[in-house]
């Protein structure tokens, strides 16, 4: 079945992965375990925040008192120095502006996200996922988060392919695995040293290649 | 000032009046087929993406349970409708009081239908269900394209309803279905059973 559409997980695809041994750092520096630091920005506050539910500010007070901050000021500081250290990966921005140039697939963006993801990504890397991909899905804004199946489904639909006509990217195995369950031919990459082998794959698979 | 209820089908106007004769009923049915359970043959059916197909109109009813069953052995289309015809015999129709319940609410309030559903169910809400009449609006996923729980679903139903979502009420077994109902405005209910239904519309002063 030819590919039509590749869709991508934006944070630690399109954005390198901070990595465990960033995050363990951090959690010295913070006198915390890592366990600690990773549920309280990545936990129930943060599967609420991805689903709409709770909003910035709350979940920043969320993580403030998780991490016994004193107060909101110092959890955007926080958030600011943590999340200084991202960085694109400037061959999947490479990868993405072909694939769209070459008119023979849809490329969107399926992100387990915060509402407002869309400015940050504008601020903070000038780049604008409306324009940017064909399709794109912020968990938040739609109330659905992978790896629910409704999700993917609801990527599908709005991009007119069938599962088997569509390619997923993701560092997350259960979101990976999820879509593959659907008929999605997913991949499963979280390594920066499987970059080269993963876009080799994709462009493969569309037959640019 | 609730001026609209929209109710989902399959759970909430089509619920099994005893919840285990009908899973011992899946059961049989999918040992049959060689299914460890009725829940594993529900959800070989349920989460593949045949029912996704299906569900937003992309296969008729009868390619989807040709699909699925041919694989299994049920190989002509008059078998494949038997056999679906017997699995949802002892579930699919009406709930007698549910049924009650519509007439009861008909014409007090604008009355929607909302279902993911192959095409199949547009025709068998009249000749099978005989609930002709009954809904102002009906939305069937397969023959708008999209389905619940895509926000889009749900602004179309408001649209024909031509009702505000705050003027609405969702009553849905799905949690998930609710939560982005919610999301949108539609103040909604996760279908609790037939009797409790009947006492929470009373509660709120909607019946």
């Amino acid at each position: 079945m030819p590919i039509k559409a590749v869709i991508f997980d934006f944070g630690g695809v399109v954005l390198a992965s901070l990595g465990e041994a960033y995050v363990g750092e951090w959690a010295r520096r913070l006198g915390l375990s890592k366990a600690v630091l990773k549920s309280a920005l990545w936990g129930e506050a943060w599967h609420a925040l991805e689903l709409g539910q709770m909003d910035d500010e709350s979940y920043r007070r969320r993580v403030g008192e998780a991490l016994r901050l004193p107060d909101l000021g110092a959890v955007s500081l926080f958030f600011q120095e943590f999340y200084a250290a991202e960085q694109l990966y400037p061959q999947m921005l490479d990868l993405i502006q072909r694939l769209r140039r070459t008119g023979r697939v849809k490329v969107a963006l399926l992100t387990n996200a915060f509402v407002g993801q869309d400015q940050v990504m504008r601020r903070k890397w000038g780049l604008d996922p409306h324009t940017m991909f064909d399709l794109y899905i912020n968990s938040a804004e739609v109330g659905l988060a992978k790896p629910d199946p409704a999700i993917y489904e609801l990527a599908l639909t709005r991009l007119d392919v069938a599962p088997g006509e569509a390619i997923f990217i993701d560092d997350n195995v259960d979101n990976a695995h999820a879509a593959a369950r659907l008929g999605i031919q997913a991949i499963h990459f979280d390594s920066a040293e499987a970059l080269n082998g993963v876009i080799a794959q994709v462009e493969k698979l569309v037959g640019i290649r | 000032m609730i001026e609209a209820i929209i109710f989902d089908f399959g759970g909430v106007i089509a619920v099994p009046d005893d919840e285990a004769a009908w899973r011992a009923h899946k059961d049989v049915m999918g040992a049959e087929l060689g299914f460890e359970s009725g829940a594993a043959m529900w959800s070989y059916i349920f989460e593949g993406q045949e029912w996704w197909q299906a569900k937003t109109g992309r296969i008729s009813d009868d390619e989807f349970w040709r699909r699925l069953l041919e694989p299994l052995g049920i190989s002509t289309l008059n078998a494949r409708r038997q056999w679906v015809q017997r699995l949802y015999g002892p579930s699919g129709g009406v709930h007698p009081r549910v049924r009650s319940l519509l007439a009861q609410l008909k014409g007090r309030y604008k009355l929607a239908l909302l279902s993911n559903a192959t095409d199949w169910l547009a025709t068998a809400l009249g000749e099978v269900h005989q609930l002709d009449g009954v809904f102002d609006v009906v939305v069937v996923s397969a023959l708008v394209g999209l389905a619940k729980p895509d926000p889009a679903i749900y602004e179309l139903t408001l649209q024909r309803l031509d009702i505000p979502a705050s003027a609405t009420l969702f009553i849905d077994d799905q949690a998930r279905n609710t939560r982005v109902a919610e999301a949108l405005g539609i103040p909604s209910i996760v279908f609790p059973g037939v009797e409790e239904l009947w006492t929470l519309l009373a509660q709120r002063g909607i019946l």
